[in-house]
């Protein structure tokens, strides 16, 4: 079905278009706001990678190929934002946005702000490849074809990304251990 | 204790909290933009006109680009002959010194229709027009959040803005742009400072200013709507106020098809 809705929309058709955006809208959506934790730069982010994907479609040679096209667009479209945020975030703090549910009682305040501030010490081509893995669960070969890079990159990048998120939890989590500290 | 829970399963919780829905307004702006922008020529239909190609339809356009080559040949020397016998060439424009240059401005190809705002400009090919996701208002402070409730042209080192809100009933232009500017402010321009230009066959005034990045806005009122078009730079200067004008050039104003903001 994803293919014919494809086919249409590359001869003109913005009916099956919008099909395509009701398809893919929410997935992309939730991978822009990860990787950029800003919901008002996701929302750009998004429109930009479907706006792109309009135009461009009658380029794509392989309509099966749709979904790694479109996240590359859409990877790429938050990279220029991520490039962007320096000059808006002089003006605005940026507040976590919290699922229909609230926050995770899993995740308490202390960690959610460590991992909040390790992640947005990452590049957002560290942030990409550990969002595409660990919350879209792309397998590494297609992360490799979405972002454009050598498979070994996004191995690097991946282990570099989860070290450094997984290092901010753990050491909270030492501080946080009155073992620990007294020892 | 924290020390003993599993940070995978932290991380896990931690990158599922969030929104997961594309807003519906974003959706209509990508709805909008697909009804409005053109595809680009699939390379397709290139290789197919060029594969259905007779063979002397070939050998005509090989004959064709080859006449076209020689011509252009005979143009460039000709024109070399003209400057070195000293004849009239064309004079840099006064303001810039010797061996300056400006920036050629580039070709506004593409148009972008605001439904929402009652407008059309034409932008470079090749950048990307993004429709307002949502509805701009007095209200709305300049922050990240003011870019999407305009429609944006995202160029290269600039952004150019343009929103348009009708004036409400029993307020004047100038009672609405004292308004506008409680807001927008710039204690350093005063409006009647402003340079006063043409926008659309209307009157508009424009200031230069910097709100910690440097911007060129124009702001006018047409038919009980205002229109602001403001082009923000990356940098503290102000952006090119050349390639500015070469913008608001190409606007057309059609301020009685603007949609109405939800509850006006």
């Amino acid at each position: 079905m994803r293919v014919r809705l494809v086919e249409q929309a590359q001869i003109g058709d913005d009916v099956a278009f919008g099909e395509l955006v009701d398809l893919d809208g929410d997935r992309c959506y939730a991978i822009a706001y990860r990787i950029l934790r800003d919901v008002e730069r996701a929302q750009d982010a998004v429109q930009q990678a479907f706006l792109l994907a309009w135009r461009e479609l009658p380029r794509l040679r392989d309509p099966e190929r749709f979904e790694v096209w479109l996240h590359r667009l859409l990877v790429n479209a938050c990279y220029e934002e991520a490039r962007r945020y320096r000059r808006w975030s002089m003006h605005v703090r940026t507040l976590p946005v919290d699922g229909p549910g609230g926050p995770d009682p899993t995740v308490s305040v202390d960690e959610r702000d460590a991992l909040e501030r390790a992640f947005r010490h990452l590049s957002p081509e560290h942030r990409a490849v550990f969002v595409l893995h660990h919350y879209a669960g792309f397998p590494l070969a297609a992360i490799a074809d979405i972002v454009g890079v050598p498979l070994g990159t996004v191995k690097s990048r991946l282990h570099h990304a989860t070290r450094n998120v997984r290092s901010a939890i753990v050491a909270d989590s030492v501080i946080d251990d009155p073992e620990v500290q007294t020892a | 204790m924290n020390g003993l829970r599993d940070p995978e399963a932290i991380v896990a919780a931690w990158l599922d909290d969030g929104p997961s829905e594309l807003p519906g307004e974003t959706r209509r702006s990508i709805a909008i933009a697909a009804r409005t922008t053109p595809q680009a020529r699939g390379r397709s239909n290139w290789l197919a006109r060029r594969i259905d190609m007779t063979r002397f339809q070939s050998l005509g356009a090989v004959a064709a680009v080859a006449i076209v080559a020689v011509l252009g040949l005979v143009a460039v020397a000709t024109l070399r002959d003209t400057s070195d016998v000293g004849g009239p060439a064309a004079s840099p424009a006064p303001s810039l010194s010797p061996g300056q240059s400006p920036a050629p401005l580039p070709a506004m190809t593409e148009t972008f229709i605001s439904e929402k705002y009652g407008y059309s400009i034409r932008y470079p090919a090749g950048r990307t027009a993004l429709p307002a996701a949502t509805f701009w208002s007095l209200e709305s402070p300049r922050t990240n959040a003011i870019l999407l409730r305009g429609d944006v042209i995202k160029l290269v080192h600039e952004r150019f803005w343009t929103a348009s809100i009708p004036i409400p009933e029993g307020m004047t232009g100038d009672e609405w742009l004292a308004a506008y500017l409680a807001t927008y402010g710039d204690e350093t321009s005063p409006p009647e400072t402003w340079e006063q230009i043409t926008i659309g066959g209307s009157p508009a005034g424009v200031r230069v200013g910097n709100d910690g990045y440097g911007y060129i806005e124009a702001v006018g009122v047409v038919d009980g709507r205002a229109y602001v078009f403001t082009m923000w730079n990356d940098g503290a200067a102000p952006p090119d106020r050349a390639l500015f004008d070469a913008f608001v050039a190409t606007v057309e104003l059609y301020p009685e098809d603007a949609l109405k903001a939800p509850g006006s």
